[in-house]
């Protein structure tokens, strides 16, 4: 088959297998998210905390390193516990909702704006394998800044830690990596939401933006006047928090706490709402009711 | 857009004062856009961000008891009040409220692709600038007063008689006042930011974001740098500071929360006020300029 | 080998109202073409055999395969062309058809060769590096044709493929769908208004009107049994008002084409139309019009075109 002959020739090759073309849709997606300089750029200066961390561990195990910067002599006890990986996921957590809100609005609304949808649902194609193909975009993204940089955290401190370490915290590796999993299942979904009902890239990144701020300043006004905490339910971040908290076995130090298995359920929720909205907007054609 | 662009252009072809026929025009344009964006779906978060404080406040006034109110009652009353203001309106509702309307005036027409129909009609552009600009503050405006003044009177009307009494004291009348003209200010303030933002930037949410930090943050910078910002002036209208801790306080939020209540430089409420009008013509003087040398270039996102 | 499509009772209800009406029809030739006019539910026939309508009643086969029950092993086999604006902006044109290429199960590489193959064969070799959204929209169009035949289909279902289109992008456009039609073993299904189109590209037409069959019409017969038909013009026409009394010599004639077994029905000023029996040609007309005197100043092979078969079906339908 060659350009040069100038006709149409049917095909009867060999086709990749189905479970894995919705890859197609991550590829394609990442491949033009990092084609961007200003995308490259953001995504390495989401690295710098992971850095950061990365040379507090090395201090911490290092006498060498630590009398150089004359950090022997003082009381400063440097850790790395719980408490190191909490910092280090609402970190690399708040980076996560920057990177969701830049490269999320884009996902479907290009799809949806100049009507491509029947193109891919005309084919061997299913509105589930879309989202999935569009959300381990995402996925893929808020990942790799998230809980796979902890987990290379927690492994260059079982390598450099001259104690045994490893075995007395290795119960940290299951909250490293769920905790910031629902933080990045919720991000992905509420921003594939955004961008499946707002076409508007501009628009779709207020929204996000919105929808992390303003509930949450909404619930702190229903605490005040109705004197309640339940209001906390409407702010995302903060049970966020919690559920990390809770996951690393430290008490929240800050504000009224609602239940855990609240904020477990209210995150649940959100997620859950996020995606039926998706696959209710992912139609081929809309029908005009009247 | 298109009808109240003729409408203005008409207004502007007739013969008379120049200055009179452009007030006109702006009186035409600004009536036109406020009608556009009142009643739309479109607008329907807005609604909510304004007017979800107030239905917060008539569900506790339907269920708090307003037997023994005292004035302790009354106290917490504004400092809820002062917070509800203070860190929820202006920092919120009203900011973004403010973002969508005026970065939208603009940006929006050309993303329906019909910025050109102004453009085509004999108008001045500053004109169409200032006539946008105004229509969108005078939705806001509206709407947001009458959420302040709501909230107002069901927050002190659930104390009984002690909270009606504060209510038409002066102290109370002077406070709600001061909210009312803060509202203003506010929306006049971040409008202009928005408006000029949205005439700069393809994606003015990115600069919003950041002018949204910015606003957090003035206040530990040099008294020069805080000029820069609209709570800056607003700071100190303010007729009751915030609470220092307590039920306001949201953990998310904690440190951006600290910084909202940082003092920033001390000035008068008169110059305050000058202040965040210079700065509101400033920023609209900007967009004039950008404006006039805008290009329209239609994009598919 | 079976039918191309075969509906059986097909009906579909959208936003509470019956769009298709119980459409029974067989459709077995290479090429098909859906007629009607605005809202006859030619696009609502396309899109639920594509499966994004359910059916409410009936069912519908497509190369033999129940558009529900046999959905996941339909899709494979189908190329389509949606009738409005479906493209990415932001892609160039052969990435967008190699994209679609790889989403309908073709290798990378080979989706990147066909993209490259499809985009010259169209003709818009030149414009495949060019984005989308700067296409204009006879490019537009060839796009979606790319894209709907990269991975190389055995059923193409085109929906108003020429819409929009000036009428050198139309010719362009048309040549290809025959090319296709005349040198692969694709079946075709083109919706569209113009039935001059449909009558260039389609062996068969489902005409719709108002949700239900109108008519169907195998075009390739039609135009075999058309040639039997011709038109005649005798010399001196204009001698009398139609349904007068013809002169002698032509009512000798036209008796002595009906003892040869022809139908002749005049229509009026010396015109005629003679549906010749099998095995009678035209020879022998004009042998028995010398042999009478008569001078034929016209003699043509009249043929219904598709405008009469799709104005007479919707005047039987009305």
């Amino acid at each position: 088959m060659a350009v040069y002959k100038r006709r149409y020739d049917p095909y009867r090759g060999r086709l990749t297998e189905r479970w894995r073309r919705w890859s197609v849709l991550t590829r394609f997606a990442l491949r033009e998210l990092f084609a961007s300089r200003f995308f490259l750029g953001f995504f390495l200066a989401c690295w710098i905390p992971v850095l950061a961390f990365s040379g507090y561990v090395f201090v911490a195990n290092s006498e060498v390193v630590r009398s150089l910067l004359s950090l022997a002599s003082r009381t400063l006890q440097l850790r790395v516990e719980a408490s190191f990986f909490i910092r280090a996921t609402q970190i690399q957590g708040f980076f996560a909702f920057l990177l969701a809100t830049w490269a999320g609005p884009a996902l479907v609304a290009g799809d949806l704006t100049n009507g491509a949808l029947p193109l891919f649902l005309s084919r061997p194609f299913r509105r589930g394998e879309y989202v999935f193909g569009k959300f381990a975009v995402l996925g893929i993204l808020l990942s790799s800044i998230t809980w796979i940089p902890a987990l290379g955290l927690f492994f260059l401190e079982a390598g450099l830690s001259p104690e045994p370490w490893l075995g007395a915290h290795r119960w940290l590796l299951a909250p490293i990596v769920w905790s910031s999993l629902v933080w990045v299942v919720l991000l992905g979904m509420v921003a594939l939401a955004a961008s499946a009902w707002v076409r508007w890239r501009i628009v779709a990144m207020g929204a996000i933006f919105g929808l992390f701020l303003i509930p949450a300043g909404l619930g702190a006004v229903l605490n005040a006047t109705l004197g309640t905490k339940w209001g906390q339910l409407l702010d995302l971040t903060y049970l966020f928090h919690e559920v990390v908290n809770a996951g690393f076995r430290e008490s929240a130090s800050f504000g009224p706490a609602v239940p855990l298995w609240a904020a477990w359920g209210t995150l649940a929720l959100v997620s859950a709402a996020a995606l039926e909205l998706v696959l209710k907007r992912l139609r081929a054609f809309d029908v005009v009711r009247g | 857009m298109t009808a109240d662009g003729r409408r203005a252009a008409r207004a502007g072809a007739a013969p008379g004062n120049p200055w009179r026929l452009r007030a006109r025009q702006v009186g035409l344009l600004a009536q036109g856009e406020a009608r556009r964006s009142l009643l739309t779906r479109r607008r329907i978060w807005m609604y909510l961000l304004a007017l979800g404080p107030l239905a917060l406040m008539a569900i506790r006034r339907a269920f708090h008891s307003s037997g023994a109110a005292d004035a302790q009652a009354v106290q917490d009353a504004t400092d809820v009040f002062a917070g509800l203001i203070q860190l929820y309106y202006i920092r919120l509702g009203l900011f973004f409220s403010a973002m969508g309307v005026f970065t939208w005036l603009f940006r929006g027409e050309m993303v329906e692709r019909t910025l050109h129909y102004p453009f085509l009609t004999p108008l001045r552009r500053e004109v169409l600038v200032l006539g946008k600009f105004l229509g969108g503050a005078a939705l806001v405006i509206a709407i947001f007063e009458i959420a302040v003044i709501g909230c107002f009177y069901l927050l002190y009307g659930s104390l009984g008689p002690a909270g009606a009494a504060y209510m038409i004291h002066r102290q109370g009348l002077e406070q709600l006042g001061s909210y009312v003209l803060v509202v203003a200010l506010a929306t006049l303030g971040y409008g202009s930011v928005f408006l000029g933002l949205s005439l700069v930037f393809k994606n003015p949410i990115v600069p919003g974001a950041v002018f949204f930090g910015w606003e957090a943050v003035t206040p530990v910078f040099p008294a020069w740098l805080q000029c820069l910002s609209v709570t800056f002036y607003l700071k100190h209208l303010y007729p009751v500071g915030l609470p220092e801790a307590g039920s306001m306080r949201s953990n998310g939020f904690a440190f951006v929360l600290e910084l909202f209540t940082v003092p920033t430089e001390p000035i008068s409420a008169t110059t305050a006020v000058a202040g965040l009008l210079v700065f509101t013509l400033a920023v609209l003087a900007f967009a004039c300029y950008r404006i006039r040398r805008l290009e329209i270039a239609y994009v598919t996102d | 080998m079976p039918a191309t499509i075969e509906l059986s009772g097909l009906e579909v209800h959208l936003g509470g109202r019956k769009i298709l009406h119980g459409l029974n029809a067989t459709l077995d030739s290479r090429a098909i073409g859906l007629l009607g006019p605005n809202g006859a539910g030619k696009s609502t026939l396309i899109l639920t055999l594509l499966g994004f309508h359910r059916p409410s009643g009936g069912t519908a086969r497509v190369l033999g395969l129940d558009i529900q029950a046999q959905s996941g092993s339909l899709r494979p086999l189908v190329g389509y062309m949606p009738e409005n604006d479906a493209f990415i902006a932001r892609m160039s044109g052969i990435r967008f058809v190699r994209y679609f290429g790889e989403i309908s199960g073709l290798p990378a590489a080979v989706a990147l060769e066909r993209a490259h193959q499809t985009f010259v064969w169209i003709g818009l070799g030149e414009a495949r590096y060019r984005a989308l959204g700067t296409y204009s929209q006879g490019m537009k169009q060839l796009a979606k044709l790319a894209q709907a035949i990269v991975h190389g289909p055995r059923l193409l279902i085109l929906d108003e493929p020429t819409n929009g289109l000036d009428p050198a992008g139309r010719k362009r456009l048309v040549g290809l769908i025959r090319e296709i039609r005349d040198t692969t073993d694709a079946h075709l299904l083109i919706s569209s208004h113009l039935l001059h189109d449909v009558e260039e590209t389609c062996d068969e037409v489902l005409i719709l009107r108002e949700g239900r069959v109108a008519g169907t019409c195998n075009l390739a017969e039609e135009r075999r049994a058309n040639r039997q038909i011709l038109e005649l013009e005798l010399a001196g026409a204009g001698r009398g008002p139609a349904g007068s009394e013809p002169p002698s010599a032509d009512a000798e004639f036209r008796a002595t084409l009906e003892t040869l077994g022809c139908a002749c029905a005049a229509s009026g000023r010396g015109r005629w139309k003679v549906t010749l029996p099998a095995g009678l040609g035209v020879r022998e007309v004009y042998r028995a019009a010398s042999e009478l005197g008569v001078l034929i100043e016209r003699l043509s092979h009249r043929r219904d075109s598709l405008e009469d078969i799709f104005m007479n079906a919707m005047d039987q339908a009305r």
